[in-house]
C-alpha cells in the first residue's frame, strides 16, 4: 500500500522495506512520516509493530531504503541516529547502576559530542525542564531501585533531551499513572508542535483514535490500511475499533 | 512435560551446534582425564616422555593434568552457557518454579561427576607444580595451570551471575568434596601444605559467592528506600562505565575475594617459602584478577546495550569497555608488584615481569574462552579486544619498570590509584562524607543542574 503525502524532505521515509526476523517478514512498500504529525501503528500481536520500530531505529538489517531528512540512513551513522529519540516499552533499557540524572547526563554528553553547536549545559537544562513537566523528581538513587513508572519517565526524558526530529514511541502509556499519562501526552503534543515527526506503536485503539493524525494498521507484516481516522472509517462505523476489526478480517 | 529428558536429549542429540560441541568436548575431556589417570598410575610411561622434554615426572604430570583441567573447565563453561540460555527462556515464560525438581536432578547429574573429575586432576597438578617449580617444565606447567585457572575463575563469576546458581554452587561443592578426599589420599601420607591453602582459598571463594548470592534479594529491582549515591552530573559514556563498575556489587565482591586470596597466598609465600613460591602466588592472584576483566561484560547487556540502541556508538562503547579492562590489568598488576616489593625488599627481577605478562596474556585468553558461550557477536569481538588490551595493561606496567625504579613506581602509582579508589568507595558508601564527596565531585567537574 502506498502513502502519497510526500514531501522531499520528510523527516523519515521508508521505501520497499523488507525486514526478516526469525520466520517473520515485514514488508513495507512506502511509509512517510511528516514533521509535526503523530502517526500511530496499530495491529494485532505479531503483526509487525515492534519489527517496524526496530527497523526505523536501524536495529534490524533490512532491504530497501530508509531516509532520514532525505539522507539514506542504515542505522550505523551516529550523527544521524542522534536525530531519533526512542521511548521503549522495555523498562530494563536503562543503565541500572546510574541515577536518572546521570543517565540524562550521559545522553547529553553523547549528543553534545555529536552536535558541536549544542552545549552540554543547555541539554542538561532541557532535561531538568522535561523532568519537571512530567512531575518527575529524579531521586539520587540508582535505577535498580526505580519502579516501572519511574523507569518510564527516565526513558521519556532521555529520549527527548536532544529535541529529536523523529520520535519513536513503543506503548507510551504502559507503566504510567493517569496523571503521568496526561502530562506525557501534553509533552508529546508540545514535541509535535515543535515539528517532530512522531511514530507510536500501540495496542490501544482508543488512544490511537484520539491522539493520532495518521494511523497505520499492520497485519501479518503488511500495511493493511493507512489513513486518517476519517479515511479509515466506513459508512456506519463509529469508532476505529470497528474499522480495525473489519480491516484485519475478524468479527468483533 | 518433563524437562530433564528434554534437556538430556537436546544435550546429547540436539540439532544446534552448541550441544554437539559440548558433547564432543565432554567425551574428549573425560577420555583425557582417564588417560591421564592411567599415566599417573604407571610412572614409567610419563617418565619416558619427561626425559624427552627434559622435565621431571611431576612437571609432566602437572602439565598434562592442567591441560585436561582446562578442557574440562571449558566443557563446564559450555554446559553452563547452554543451561543458562535455556533457563532464561524458562524464566521469561514464568515456568521456572514448575521445573525446580528436575533442575536439581540435572545439576546433580551434570556437576557431581564433573566436580569429581576436575578436582581429582587439579589437585595432583598443583602438587606437581609446587613441589618442583624450576626451568622450562615449570613454565609449561604454569601455563597449563594458568589457562585452567583463568577458565575456572571465569566460570566461577559467570555462573555466579545467574540467580539460579544459588542452587548449583552448593551442589558443585558437594561434588568437589568427596573427590578432594580421594585425590588427597592418592598423594601419600602427608598432604602438601600449599595445596591445603590453595584449595581452602578456592573453596572459601565459592562459599563467599554462595553466601553473597543467597543474601541478595531476588526482587532487588523493586526495593524501596535504598541509600542515595553520589551523582555525577557531568559524566560521559566512558566515565559512566567506571562509575557503573564501582557501583556494581559483583565487581566489588570480586575485588574483595581477590584481595583476600592474594593476602593468604602471599603470606604463605612469605612465611613458608618452601611451600609456595612468590611466583606461584602472584600468578594465581593475577589470574583471579581476570575475573574483574570478565566483570566488564556484565556492564553491557549482550542483548542490546542502550548506548548502541540509541546512538550506535559501537566504537565508543568498545573503547570504554576496553579502557576499563586496561585499568583493571594495570592497577592490579601494580597492586601485585607493590605487595611483591614489600615482601621482597631486594627488588623484582625481569623474569618476574615476563612471568606476569605471560599470566596476563593467559588471563585474557581465559576471558576469551569464557566468552565462547556469549550469545552476541559484539560481545565476542569485545572479548577478543579485551584479551589484547589486558595483556597491554600488564605489559605497560612492566615496561615502565625498566625506566623507573620498580619500588618507586609501584608505590607512588598504587598509592594514588588506591587512594582515589578508596575515596570513591567511601564517598559512595557514606553520604555524610560530604567534604570528600564534594572534593571528589570537583575532580570530575560535577555540578548540579
Amino acid at each position: 500500500m502506498k502513502q502519497v503525502i510526500a514531501d522531499a524532505d520528510d523527516p523519515l521515509t521508508l521505501q520497499a522495506i523488507v525486514t526478516k526476523r526469525g520466520g517473520f517478514e515485514l514488508r513495507i512498500d512506502e511509509l512517510r512520516l511528516q514533521a509535526g504529525r503523530i502517526a500511530c501503528v496499530v495491529g494485532p500481536n505479531g503483526g509487525g509493530k515492534t519489527t517496524l520500530l526496530l527497523t526505523v531505529l536501524g536495529l534490524l538489517p533490512h532491504d530497501g531504503e530508509c531516509r532520514l531528512n532525505g539522507v539514506v540512513y542504515d542505522g550505523t551513522q551516529p550523527f544521524q541516529k542522534a536525530r531519533i529519540g526512542f521511548i521503549p516499552d522495555d523498562p530494563d533499557l536503562l543503565f541500572e547502576e546510574l541515577t536518572a540524572r546521570e543517565q540524562w547526563a550521559v545522553t547529553a554528553s553523547v549528543l553534545a559530542r555529536l552536535r558541536p553547536a549544542t552545549s552540554r549545559a543547555s541539554l542538561a537544562v532541557r532535561a531538568a525542564e522535561l523532568a519537571q513537566s512530567i512531575s518527575f523528581d529524579a531521586p539520587a538513587t540508582v535505577a535498580q531501585t526505580y519502579s516501572h513508572g519511574m523507569r518510564k519517565k527516565t526513558q521519556i526524558v532521555n529520549a527527548l533531551i536532544g529535541a529529536p526530529a523523529v520520535l519513536v514511541i513503543d506503548e507510551l502509556r504502559n507503566g504510567l499513572d493517569p496523571i503521568a499519562i496526561k502530562q506525557t501526552e501534553q509533552l508529546i503534543a508540545r514535541e509535535k508542535d515543535r515539528g517532530a515527526a512522531i511514530l507510536a506503536a500501540t495496542h490501544d485503539l482508543w488512544w490511537a483514535e484520539r491522539f493520532a493524525d495518521y494511523i497505520y494498521v499492520l497485519h501479518e507484516g503488511r500495511l493493511a490500511a493507512a489513513g486518517t481516522r476519517k479515511e479509515l472509517l466506513r459508512k456506519g462505523e463509529k469508532s476505529l475499533e470497528e474499522a480495525f476489526f473489519r480491516i484485519i478480517g475478524v468479527k468483533a | 512435560m518433563n524437562l530433564l529428558p528434554a534437556l538430556l536429549y537436546r544435550l546429547f542429540a540436539g540439532k544446534s551446534v552448541r550441544p554437539r560441541t559440548t558433547l564432543q568436548l565432554r567425551f574428549g575431556a573425560f577420555a583425557g582425564a582417564l588417560v591421564l589417570m592411567a599415566l599417573i598410575a604407571y610412572k614409567c610411561v610419563p617418565l619416558r616422555y619427561a626425559a624427552l622434554l627434559q622435565i621431571n615426572f611431576w612437571q609432566l604430570t602437572a602439565l598434562l593434568c592442567t591441560v585436561t583441567y582446562a578442557l574440562v573447565t571449558l566443557l563446564c563453561a559450555l554446559l553452563d552457557g547452554y543451561q543458562k540460555s535455556l533457563l532464561s527462556r524458562l524464566d521469561i515464560l514464568q515456568q521456572l518454579p514448575l521445573f525446580k525438581r528436575q533442575l536439581q536432578r540435572l545439576y546433580l547429574i551434570a556437576y557431581v561427576p564433573l566436580g569429581l573429575v576436575v578436582t581429582a586432576i587439579t589437585l595432583p597438578a598443583l602438587v606437581g607444580i609446587f613441589r618442583g617449580c624450576m626451568g622450562r617444565g615449570a613454565l609449561l606447567a604454569i601455563i597449563g595451570v594458568a589457562l585452567g585457572l583463568a577458565l575456572a575463575s571465569n566460570m566461577l563469576l559467570r555462573v555466579a551471575s545467574s540467580r539460579f546458581n544459588t542452587l548449583s554452587q552448593p551442589l558443585r561443592l558437594a561434588g568437589i568434596m568427596p573427590a578432594a578426599y580421594i585425590a588427597w589420599s592418592l598423594q601419600g601420607p602427608r598432604p602438601h601444605a600449599g595445596l591445603v591453602g590453595l584449595a581452602a582459598c578456592f573453596i572459601a571463594a565459592q562459599v563467599i559467592f554462595c553466601l553473597y548470592l543467597a543474601s541478595r534479594p531476588v526482587h532487588a529491582h523493586y526495593a524501596r528506600g535504598s541509600r542515595p549515591v553520589v551523582e555525577y552530573h557531568h559524566i560521559g559514556l566512558v566515565r559512566s562505565f567506571f562509575v557503573r563498575a564501582i557501583r556494581t556489587a559483583r565487581y566489588r565482591a570480586a575485588n574483595v575475594v581477590v584481595v583476600i586470596i592474594f593476602m593468604i597466598l602471599t603470606s604463605l609465600a612469605r612465611y613458608k617459602p618452601a611451600v609456595m613460591s612468590f611466583d606461584a602466588a602472584a600468578l594465581v592472584a593475577l589470574l583471579l584478577c581476570g575475573t574483574l576483566g570478565q566483570e566488564t561484560r556484565s556492564l553491557s547487556k549482550p542483548v542490546y546495550p542502550i548506548e548502541l540502541l540509541e546512538y550506535g556508538l559501537l566504537r565508543r562503547w568498545v573503547f570504554a569497555m576496553w579502557a576499563l579492562v586496561f585499568i583493571n590489568a594495570a592497577v592490579l598488576t601494580l597492586g601485585i608488584l607493590a605487595c611483591a616489593s614489600w615482601l621482597f625488599p631486594f627488588g623484582l627481577s625481569v623474569s618476574h615481569g615476563y612471568l606476569l605478562c605471560v599470566a596476563a596474556c593467559l588471563t585474557g585468553v581465559g576471558i576469551l574462552a569464557g566468552s565462547l558461550t556469549a550469545p552476541h557477536k559484539r560481545d565476542m569481538l569485545a572479548q577478543l579486544g579485551a584479551t589484547g588490551v589486558y595483556t597491554a595493561g600488564a605489559w605497560a606496567v612492566i615496561k615502565l619498570m625498566a625506566w623507573v625504579p620498580a619500588h618507586m613506581l609501584v608505590w607512588v602509582t598504587a598509592g594514588v590509584v588506591c587512594g582515589s579508589l578508596a575515596i570513591a568507595f567511601l564517598a559512595e558508601r557514606f553520604r555524610w562524607l560530604i567534604t570528600i564527596r564534594r572534593f571528589y565531585g570537583c575532580l570530575f567537574c560535577a555540578k548540579r543542574y
